[in-house]
């Protein structure tokens, strides 16, 4: 008797805590929900449970709207590319560059790590003005009208908004950390039968390093997918605009708070899908970076 | 030695790249202008086939942010519209290139023939020379009821007797105490962009003040703060406090549905009132506030920029545009106020006997431009936030003595423009 | 720091003959290392060099060298006295002294000394009976350093302490806690643009949920534009991104909580020590160090405040959210003034440098 007495304001407690959790995504819950609203419905329904009254929705209207008057396509096919290109470059660069720290005696090497480390001090922020200025002095090749062509900025292009933020001191880190705990007995062995250090990298090392690939995969995938502030300062051409900012330029055009929230929808739900798919990586992850 | 050859290799490619058109951006706009303006580049491109003109629409928003974007990317089209006032800014800064210089200059890209024919508000000039050409103008105007004054008994202003500032206010009033508009006047005081200094500026001016000196373009002290200035701030505050227009109205299109007695805004919305109120509608001069009646003028404009490879086919489309048939042409299609008195007389509406001569008059004579320094765009947005300052209820002579200070400093910061 | 730097040898490889492998690891190195060096280290230099001239992002001068000059306008400071007095009519008038000359308007006074030049009004404060007025070069600037910390101080507590709250409410893992963890966690994952979005709906004056709810709860609400209201609209961000942002400060400090050993509050509960003596004995020094990690880079990130404002609010009303960051973007882009906005970069690094530094230290001698 005396137990279930006790057992019960525990889940008293336990469903308390669950109606917070969900009261606290509310605000994401109600982007998807207006979504399938047209604007003056959003208004009318703005009580707390009326929100999520949808008899009177308009279907998947905003979405069309969205899809046919704004250049939405565009800006995710930009965001994809980027997006794509940044974590699969961004985890070959950080992990072969802290395979190589972690295993070879480079002259020097405290030198490199003691950099990285101070390195990992410096905000993107703060260099991101001289950024700009650097990046509209350098050249470029690309493919125009059948033929090379040289460019001679990099200003508003694909590649200016992935390359800076490739490499990075935190990501090699974690890769160092993680690979410190891999013993090297297997990769010698390779290397006495002979075995290159690609080979050794990509089928010995690699294949054993899968959470950390993936926690640096979707931190990279969550800063790319949302970038803001250096899209907005370097990629101002519609051809070669993110999802981010096309957002932010949309929101602040549109008065039709439907469509919005279907834009708004649309750049979330990949996010989420992601983020439930490989939250334990991505937790994972942080810890060791905060342990560091 | 290596590099260099690969550099030629590449620079070989690069020429072989360069496609045979000629690239020109504008603003996208409405679709009867981008319509007829399309028209007028295939009529080109017929006769042009080895420098074809390609259009690529940039929404207005977004417009100088690319431009901007575009020369950091060194990516510029070779034609490039521009917004009058801005035209001293980017010649300043290198992105233009003049048109014509004078007589003796040799490589002038157009005659003076070209442009003999187009009024004040048709040429962008800096530092005597020819930067920029637009077919077509706006102009400002009160729109208002020909019932509303009949019934109030009021005279019906003339280009050459204007109402008032007294006369002006007087009929607010009335309009006020008759009580059956909801909203007296709105001269749209939150207008984002241009508006402020564009809609703004020719009150100023009938008022005694400017936004700065137009010899030097050094000193805004005793301009942008004079009595005149201030008199018209204190002015816009006693129509806040009256009553007679609003800080924030949500409501849209209240003019055609009879709720605004009267609305000081662009020829632009000439077209849509006509349709909602017909006969009824009354297009009047602006208010005199002791000098006369003003409006503003220069609208957008055509420019070649400084990487143009071929500014000289470039320049023929300009001139191309700027004939009195395609300047005609291009107004018949949009509505807009043509830039030449003959395209005028060629023109239904801007004829001698036409519905909108007043307007085309007032563009040609009561016009006072924006002041022609590469300190414009910042003088904009200055005076800008002033008015938003004023109208939030700020002291005027703080808020326009703050303005000065700030555009006197931001010349300063850039070495006077120079 | 936790990395033994020397202990680091026993990972690498022992086997000799790697001469030729030497060379492929070196490709794999160069790249991440070239990476750094151009869009990180360059920049830093460049961003030096750059503030000690006026160059500009599109301008026809070329650069010219100013020393200082930019760093003088962005700190510049004075203080000047002011006099109160009665005039003859009766009424009172403030009367400006400087270099023993009177002035009735600061203005004159300003425009009338060549050093002062480009000064204003900053703030006023009096000391007993005497008065001053702080004149800024760049008011602009110090409002915007000041907003930044007012942001800081705001956001700072509410994140931390929910955060602390959540961490201990979901402290012992039961069924279903870990999806509870994932709810507190989403608005992490998801773009502040997207949420900035939504809050500026919530945040409507008439028709937003925030509103809507606090008038339910409370009739005489008189409801406040928080967007739109200088006393309210920096606050109305920090709240937002705090609920943004607790997810991570939550799990950081679900782990020191977790590092806590059960025994001591085994011990403690045999002893008959309270639930909040537990919290002030226990688990208070157990999250210390944790705390203050937490603490210092909940501040460094906040420091950072830029793209709430650009969305909601473009540094308005009346300059109340206007940040260092998105001033310096601000003037470096948007004015093209680039060195300009460099120098303010340079200052917002100094001011994360000395709090990374803190950090450290006091991170440090804890061990």
């Amino acid at each position: 008797m005396r137990n279930k007495q006790r057992m019960l304001p525990r889940y008293i407690y336990r469903v308390a805590l669950a109606l917070t959790g969900v009261l606290f995504v509310l605000p994401i819950i109600f982007v998807f929900v207006a979504s399938f609203k047209n604007e003056n419905q959003i208004f009318a329904d703005a009580g707390f449970l009326s929100m999520f009254d949808l008899t009177e929705g308009v279907g998947f209207q905003n979405y069309q709207k969205v899809i046919e008057h704004t250049p939405f396509l565009n800006y995710l096919t930009n965001s994809i590319v980027i997006t794509l290109v940044s974590v699969v470059l961004g985890t070959l660069v950080n992990s072969m560059a802290a395979y190589s720290l972690l295993r070879f005696p480079w002259v020097g090497k405290q030198g490199i790590l003691v950099l990285l480390l101070a390195l990992l001090i410096v905000p993107f922020e703060a260099v991101v003005l001289p950024l700009v200025f650097i990046v509209t002095q350098l050249p470029w090749i690309e493919y125009q009208n059948g033929s090379w062509s040289l460019v001679y900025s990099w200003f508003n292009s694909l590649h200016v908004q992935i390359i800076p933020e490739l490499a990075n001191p935190f990501f090699i880190f974690l890769f160092y950390q993680y690979f410190k705990n891999i013993p090297k007995d297997y990769e010698e062995a390779a290397l006495i039968d002979g075995a290159s250090i690609w080979k050794i990298f990509f089928t010995i090392v690699m294949p054993m390093a899968k959470p950390v690939i993936a926690a640096v995969a979707i931190l990279t995938f969550l800063r790319s997918w949302n970038a803001y502030l250096l899209p907005v300062l370097v990629a101002n051409a519609q051809d070669v605009r993110p999802l981010m900012p096309g957002m932010q330029q949309f929101f602040s055009h549109s008065v039709d708070w439907g469509a919005v929230m279907a834009y708004a929808s649309m750049t979330t739900l990949p996010v989420l899908i992601v983020f439930f798919a490989l939250h334990k990586y991505l937790v994972d992850g942080l810890k060791t970076g905060v342990k560091r | 030695m290596l590099r260099k050859v690969c550099l030629v290799v590449l620079l070989l490619f690069c020429t072989q790249a360069r496609s045979e058109t000629i690239q020109l951006w504008r603003t996208l706009s409405d679709d009867d202008e981008m319509r007829t303006f399309a028209q007028q580049v295939k009529r080109y491109n017929r006769v042009h086939p080895e420098a074809k003109v390609s259009i690529e629409a940039i929404p207005h928003g977004t417009y100088a942010d690319s431009v901007i974007g575009g020369a950091l990317a060194r990516d510029l089209p070779c034609i490039l519209a521009v917004d009058q006032p801005n035209v001293a800014n980017y010649a300043w800064a290198g992105l233009i290139q003049p048109l014509y210089v004078d007589e003796e200059y040799s490589h002038n890209l157009l005659s003076q023939d070209d442009f003999e024919h187009v009024n004040s508000n048709g040429i962008g000039i800096y530092q005597n020379k020819v930067y920029s050409l637009g077919p077509f103008d706006i102009a400002l105007a009160l729109f208002t009821r020909r019932s509303l004054l009949q019934e109030l008994n009021v005279r019906i202003p003339t280009l050459e007797h204007p109402w008032s500032v007294e006369e002006f206010n007087v009929l607010l009033d009335q309009i006020q105490q008759q009580g059956l508009y909801k909203y007296i006047f709105d001269l749209n005081l939150l207008g984002v962009g241009e508006w402020p200094a564009y809609g703004f500026l020719p009150m100023l001016y009938s008022a005694g003040g400017d936004f700065v000196d137009r010899v030097e373009y050094q000193i805004a002290e005793g301009y942008l703060n004079s009595e005149g200035a201030v008199t018209w701030g204190l002015w816009l505050q006693k129509m806040l406090r009256e009553g007679f227009i609003q800080y924030t109205s949500l409501e849209h299109g209240q003019f055609e549905k009879g709720l605004l007695a009267i609305h000081y805004t662009g020829s632009w919305m000439v077209d849509r009132y006509q349709k909602a109120i017909g006969d009824d509608l009354l297009i009047l001069p602006p208010v005199d506030f002791g000098n006369g009646a003003y409006i503003g003028g220069g609208s957008w404009h055509y420019t070649i920029t400084r990487n143009c490879t071929k500014p000289k086919q470039a320049s023929k489309f300009i001139a191309y545009l700027m004939t009195n048939e395609e300047i005609a042409f291009f107004n018949r299609g949009s509505g807009f106020i043509p830039t030449s008195a003959e395209a005028a007389n060629q023109l239904e509406l801007y004829r001698e006997s036409g519905a909108l001569r007043k307007l085309y008059l007032t563009s040609e004579r009561n016009v006072v431009l924006r002041p022609a320094t590469p300190a414009y765009p910042a003088i904009s947005a200055i005076f800008s936030q002033a008015v938003r300052r004023i109208a939030q209820g700020a002291s005027v002579t703080e808020s326009l003595d703050r303005a000065v200070d700030e555009i006197e400093l931001n010349i300063l910061d850039n070495r006077g423009y120079q | 720091m936790p990395i033994k730097l020397p202990k680091d040898a026993e990972h690498q490889f022992n086997y000799n003959s790697i001469q030729q492998d030497k060379l492929t690891a070196g490709l794999m190195l160069v790249p991440a290392l070239f990476l750094l060096f151009v869009f990180l280290c360059i920049p830093l230099v460049v961003s030096v060099g750059v503030s000690l001239t006026d160059e500009r992002l599109i301008s026809p001068n070329s650069a010219r060298f100013v020393g200082l000059e930019n760093y003088k306008k962005l700190l510049g400071l004075q203080i000047i006295e002011v006099n109160r007095f009665n005039r003859e009519s009766g009424s009172e008038a403030d009367e400006f002294v400087y270099k023993d000359k009177r002035y009735s308007k600061l203005r004159n006074l300003v425009r009338n000394n060549a050093e002062l030049l480009g000064y204003s009004e900053l703030s006023r404060f009096t000391v007993w009976d005497k008065s001053w007025v702080i004149v800024a070069r760049d008011v602009l600037f110090i409002r915007s350093f000041l907003n930044t910390c007012k942001f800081v101080l705001m956001v700072v507590p509410i994140q931390v302490l929910l955060a602390l709250a959540l961490a201990l409410a979901l402290r012992r893992n039961f069924i279903g806690s870990g999806i509870i963890k994932l709810l507190f966690f989403t608005p992490v994952v998801t773009s502040m643009v997207v949420v900035c979005v939504v809050w500026s709906l919530m945040l409507h004056q008439q028709e937003g949920l925030i509103n809507q709810v606090i008038a339910s709860l409370w009739p005489l609400y008189d409801a406040i534009d928080w967007l739109n209201d200088p006393a309210w609209s920096l606050f109305a961000i920090a709240a937002m991104s705090a609920w943004q942002g607790v997810g991570v400060q939550m799990l950081i400090l679900l782990a020191g909580l977790q590092a806590i050993p059960n025994s001591l509050y085994e011990a403690a509960s045999l002893d008959g020590a309270s639930r909040w003596s537990q919290f002030l004995h226990i688990t208070l020094p157990g999250l210390r160090h944790t705390l203050i990690f937490v603490v210092l880079s909940t501040t460094i990130f906040a420091f950072a405040l830029f793209v709430q404002v650009d969305v909601l609010t473009q540094g308005g009303p009346q300059d109340s959210t206007s940040t260092v960051l998105f001033y310096a973007i601000e003037k470096g882009f948007r004015q093209q003034q680039i060195a300009y906005g460099s120098t303010v970069c340079i200052l917002y690094f100094v001011v994360i440098l000395t709090l990374s530094l803190i950090q450290k230290k006091l991170l440090g001698y804890e061990k």
